[in-house]
């Protein structure tokens, strides 16, 4: 069975979806205004820009409290996985990516 | 300024509004109204008549595609561009088939924003080839959207189906929205009776 096709892989799918809009939503905002800030020094620009990457930065903060919160509730060794995760994902990053 | 488009930001995020706002300012763009969601887009896009539509797809009364579709049902043909978080398969399929012209990720650049903008407001489609195409066979529903749509026909609202599946929010809206692109409907009644019709509930 191909992974597209495994109704267990859809239903991570979609909660990787979600968790990825929580992340790179805030993610957008501070690139996007750190992009205006280096293309403009107007104060308003300023003062906005500043405002609102401080803002993002708190929602980014509070996704991952509440993320590790469920991850130390966690009674299985889900930590472990991620940990696991994050280093595979690098892996294959790391092959399509040279730094 | 006279030749600038007027554009319609249809966005519930505070912060994605301000950063959309800021980045269009003296970009060839006028944002002549912010919605925050598709109920008060459809009023100010009577109101406002924009040349341009940039709609986020998760809003909280309808999911973008939805919206579009709507304006589409009521002849409104004004271009809209449909804009999400994350690249999603068969994304710019579901935006093509609801009537969109096109589709932006909100992590690209304000350049990338800008240049697709212009291309729609020109006249000519704009589609992120960042979303992955829709693969072949993926139109029958998966055992939770199949859960949602029963929970749908019961007339449970997105906050029972959240509590009831365990699931969050925004997971309804992505169930949905990838239910209502699948069957080719707008609504949760029409999503249900198409549903029955081809006997996948």
């Amino acid at each position: 069975m191909s992974p597209k096709a495994d109704p267990r892989a859809r239903d991570r799918d979609e909660a990787l979806s979600s968790f990825a809009h929580e992340v790179k939503t805030p993610l957008a905002i501070i690139a996007g205004f750190a992009e205006l800030l280096a293309a403009r020094d107007d104060e308003r620009t300023r003062r906005e820009a500043a405002a609102r990457i401080t803002e993002a930065t708190e929602r980014l903060r509070n996704t991952f409290d509440d993320l590790l919160a469920g991850v130390a509730a966690d009674k299985s060794d889900l930590g472990r996985r991620l940990v696991d995760a994050l280093v595979a994902g690098r892996r294959v990053r790391g092959e399509g990516h040279s730094r | 300024m006279d030749n600038e488009v007027s554009i319609l930001v249809v966005e519930d995020d505070a912060m994605v509004r301000d950063w959309l706002r800021l980045a269009l300012e003296g970009s060839g763009f006028r944002v002549v109204g912010i919605a925050h969601t598709a109920a008060e887009a459809l009023d100010l896009v009577d109101r406002r008549r924009p040349a341009l539509l940039l709609v986020d797809q998760r809003l909280p009364d309808l999911v973008g595609t939805e919206l579009v579709r709507e304006l589409r049902r009521q002849s409104v043909e004004v271009p809209a561009v449909l804009m999400t978080a994350n690249a999603e398969e068969g994304f710019n399929e579901a935006a093509r088939d609801a009537g969109a012209q096109g589709t932006v990720l909100k992590t690209g650049k304000s350049e990338e924003l800008l240049s697709s903008l212009g291309t729609i407001a020109a006249g000519r489609p704009s589609f992120d080839s960042r979303h992955p195409k829709r693969a072949p066979g993926r139109a029958a529903l998966s055992p939770r959207e199949r859960q949602v749509l029963r929970l749908v026909a019961a007339g449970s609202t997105n906050r029972d189906i959240a509590a009831r599946l365990s699931i969050g929010d925004e997971t309804v809206k992505t169930l949905l929205s990838r239910i209502f692109a699948k069957l080719g409907v707008r609504r949760r009644a029409e999503a249900v009776s198409e549903a029955h019709r081809r006997g996948l509930l």
